[in-house]
């Protein structure tokens, strides 16, 4: 199987979302989703990543995810460019799904269950006490706000005096007075606070008993972090702007995050976020994914939650489940009555509804396999003339096997003619085309 | 799909060697394998796990090695238990390859190469004898690698003279004489052939810095267990004695082993081996952790030739495994005894398995040997661990009226998969 072409479809309202379908020869589409300055990541699919997979074989998911990731962490990964990969990951997922004839949480290993708790983001500063009312009655177990999100913007969250502080926690109050403790409640800061006003949020509302605290600070530094944890009893749950294992990592080595909330269509898919989900589990920490953002991620999510025994709750944002996804896709994600059912369907589970490409407001592009280049572009870097014959033909196998087919001998020679320069010895007197496009030597 | 049966078979002539097949409904046959203490390990499949697994899906890899996992870690985890639970892993997975018609690295995201480098850990079997020509002839045995096109080899040259003292006394003439096929290689060969070497954990710390120091000039591509692995802290002392990278070897038992060594940076290299640690569920649970280090694996195999098989799924779609362990003495002479077809080693690399699941079955005539121990179970059975008749919950009426007094309590308790 090879992959023909790279679509992303957007739309002017929600104008963040972007879907990325990648269309094999057999016929089958891949669909994959993100969501935050999506004009950018269209440019990071099409002019970015579309050459590394236009026309090879959509199977090679590993292979493809770290070749894009390298291409992208040459100048630093993150960003626009992860949310890309993020998003062709998903997709070359949903192909694979579907080629096999089983959902994506088959692939990842099977189920350790057949539904996971949701919670429901976002409640009026007042009327809490309602909605966590009418939730109970459609079966949710906990719901999340952030009223301290817009009163740190005074302070730049630097202070909060102990009125105001006092204040904000009147939504949590009224949920505990309407339903007692029949609710769970987390609360989000979207990295906020200074550590010394966070440390204070938390120490505050440990008496109404908080599911987690979430994001109340940056997430840039991993002992500051380290400091909010040992002050409470709350457990710290971090983050949907962690990009990667790597970043991650850290805060879960040093004890900052009790629990992880990585954002699976920002920081690298379904193959990263499993990795997350692993990495994890080596330090019995469980894994709560992140959505806010788009429908397919919550399919993707569910693959995660179904596969991962360490997967302790997924989030959902009501008014967007009933409101604009079903305008988008078709099924929609099985929520009914606080659970997450695991998809049935082969693959992720969902597609674009067919209305969508004839929106007027609906903005398309193609790459296709013009753009396809011979091989992966490696570091034009010198030490040619060194390699012995034996290492030549290992990276002829290499070249060849990343790109299915091609190059041909031709541009294998092209190639070898991107290595003129000897690295040990500075013998550059064969120029180094790759130094014309700005490359040091 | 269901599991119909659980079989093991072992031969008198390997007495530490077991394979494990699982039956289906569908007639799909999983292989798996593992290695030492067969008996012990033959016992806990068919009397521990194997109730667990009759009569439920294959599929479901990831519960059926959490159920295993909690029900022998009640006790402490590891031993012949995991080396169970690996070999019903690699079953399973070989399984669910086959019914999706995909080798298992296809499953498992995917190739990242289509072939993977190995060295060869020189053995003796038969008419192969590296590993003893390495102390009479060590140029030509290095010579007849680099002929065949593998470029390193691991040797143990000091697990010898360790044995008068049980490692706790370490004499300069003594090492000399243990290194001096090594020093030979270097004199006649250079660095044309890469050395690992493996002391198989027989020497005390202090004299485990000794022999890395005094090995630094001779370049080997690894220290691996010059002392146990007991503690990370060791290694960490070890490892900061040397700028040859220290590997962290085979008997470290699952991800949570790992994760000491790997954090600590008390090794450079990871070496789990699959039909020990867990299988092929955990083996990519302990790469992945690594990754996040950037750290590499060298998959260890000394073992059977499934191991092989299922290290290959592991290498093809792993980018941070380094290089393949390979004996060739084990290989030449006699995996193939039992497995058909045979992997594949071209010029000093292990190929991609092209079969669908593992990609090798066990040969028919293993189970016609006149040595051969079968045993198969099909008796199902709840796991105690998720019985409603576990000692710590409440007698059953009163469960019902927990259960049934709410919503949350009802939809919970059915969302539970253990049947």
């Amino acid at each position: 199987m090879k992959i023909k072409h790279i679509e992303t479809v957007r739309v002017s309202d929600p104008a963040d979302v972007i879907w990325v379908r990648v269309h094999t020869d057999t016929g089958l589409i891949g669909l994959g989703e993100t969501w935050y300055a999506s004009k950018t990541v269209e440019s990071a699919v099409h002019d970015h990543f579309a050459p590394l997979i236009v026309g090879r074989d959509p199977f090679a998911i590993e292979r493809h995810w770290v070749n894009m990731f390298r291409l992208s962490d040459h100048a630093g990964y993150g960003g626009a460019e992860l949310r890309a990969i993020s998003a062709i990951d998903m997709a070359l997922w949903d192909i694979k799904g579907q080629a096999a004839g089983v959902p994506v949480y088959e692939l990842l290993g099977g189920a350790v269950r057949k539904k996971i708790r949701v919670y429901a983001t976002g409640a009026p500063f007042e009327g809490a006490g309602e909605l966590a009312k009418e939730l109970i009655d459609d079966g949710m177990i906990a719901m999340k706000m952030g009223p301290t999100i817009p009163v740190a913007t005074p302070s730049e969250g630097q202070y909060l005096s102990p009125k105001e502080l006092d204040r904000v926690l009147q939504p949590f109050r009224d949920v505990r007075e309407a339903v007692g403790d029949g609710i769970k409640i987390a609360n989000d800061g979207h990295g906020k606070w200074a550590l010394p006003v966070a440390i204070q949020i938390a120490k505050a509302m440990e008496p109404l008993d908080i599911m987690w605290q979430e994001d109340l600070m940056p997430l840039l530094n991993p002992q500051a972090l380290r400091q909010l944890q040992d002050s409470t009893s709350t457990p710290i749950c971090i983050s949907e702007r962690l990009l990667t294992r790597w970043q991650l990592r850290e805060f879960i080595e040093n004890g900052s995050a009790q629990i992880v909330m990585p954002d699976l269509i920002w920081t690298g898919g379904i193959s990263e976020t499993h990795r997350i989900a692993v990495m994890a589990s080596a330090h019995q920490v469980p894994v709560a994914p992140h959505d806010a953002t788009g429908p397919v991620n919550i399919f993707a999510c569910a693959h995660i939650c179904m596969n991962s025994p360490n997967a302790m709750i997924m989030e959902h944002v009501r008014p967007y489940l009933y409101g604009w996804y079903g305008d988008f896709v078709d099924p929609l994600p099985p929520i009914e009555h606080g659970w997450l059912a695991a998809p049935q369907n082969p693959g992720i589970g969902t597609q674009l509804r067919p209305e969508v490409f004839n929106r007027p407001d609906v903005e398309l592009r193609v790459s296709d396999e013009s753009i396809m280049v011979p091989g992966m572009g490696d570091e034009g870097w010198g030490g040619g003339k060194n390699f012995s014959d034996e290492m030549w033909s290992d990276m002829e196998q290499m070249l060849n096997f990343r790109a299915q087919g091609s190059p041909s001998p031709d541009q294998m020679k092209l190639i070898k003619e991107d290595f003129p320069v000897d690295l040990y010895t500075g013998d550059d007197s064969k120029p180094n085309p790759k130094n014309d496009e700005g490359d040091e030597q | 799909m269901i599991i119909s049966k659980i079989e093991t078979i072992r031969v008198g002539q390997f007495p530490d060697l077991i394979f494990v097949q699982i039956h289906t409904d569908t007639g799909l046959i999983g292989l798996g394998e593992t290695w030492y203490a067969a008996s012990t390990v033959e016992t806990a499949i068919h009397d521990h796990f194997g109730p667990l697994l009759i009569g439920r899906d294959p599929a479901e890899i990831e519960r059926h090695w959490q159920t295993m996992f909690r029900l022998s870690d009640h006790a402490g985890y590891g031993g012949a238990e995991l080396r169970a639970i690996s070999a019903i892993d690699v079953a399973l997975w070989d399984i669910k390859g086959q019914a999706l018609q995909m080798p298992i690295f296809e499953i498992l995201g995917g190739g990242t190469r289509h072939r993977i480098k190995v060295y060869n850990t020189l053995g003796v079997y038969g008419d192969i004898t590296d590993g003893y020509d390495v102390w009479t002839d060590p140029v030509g045995v290095a010579k007849r690698l680099l002929d065949e096109g593998i470029s390193g080899m691991k040797m143990s040259p000091t697990d010898f003279i360790a044995r008068e003292s049980d490692g706790q006394i370490l004499f300069k003439d003594d090492l000399d004489w243990a290194l001096r096929p090594l020093r030979e290689i270097r004199d006649k060969l250079g660095m044309e052939i890469d050395v690992a070497n493996d002391a198989h954990g027989k020497w005390n710390l202090p004299n485990a810095i000794k022999i890395v120091r005094e090995m630094e000039p001779l370049r080997p591509m690894w220290h691996e267990e010059l002392i146990s692995p007991l503690n990370e802290q060791a290694h960490v002392r070890l490892q900061a004695a040397t700028s040859t990278p220290i590997a962290a070897a085979e008997r470290l038992m699952t991800r949570y082993q790992h994760r000491r060594f790997i954090e600590s940076a008390a090794a450079r290299i990871s070496m789990p081996d699959l039909t020990w640690t867990g299988g092929i569920s955990e083996v990519k649970k302990i790469a992945i952790l690594a990754s996040a280090h950037q750290m590499p694996i060298a998959p260890h195999d000394c073992v059977g030739p499934v191991n092989m098989f299922a290290c290959a799924h592991i290498a093809m779609t792993t980018p941070n495994v380094m290089i393949m362990e390979y004996n060739r003495a084990m290989h030449l002479g006699w995996y193939r005894d039992f497995i058909e077809p045979d992997f594949v080693i071209d010029g000093g690399y292990l190929m991609a398995p092209t079969e669908p699941g593992l990609g090798t079955r066990l040969k028919s005539a293993v189970k016609e040997r006149k040595d051969v121990i079968v045993r198969t179970s099909n008796e199902k059975a709840e796991p105690w661990l998720m019985s409603s008749k576990r000692y710590t919950y409440p007698p059953p009426e009163l469960q019902e009226e927990f259960i049934n007094s709410n919503d949350r309590r009802k939809t919970g308790s059915e969302a539970v998969y253990y049947d």
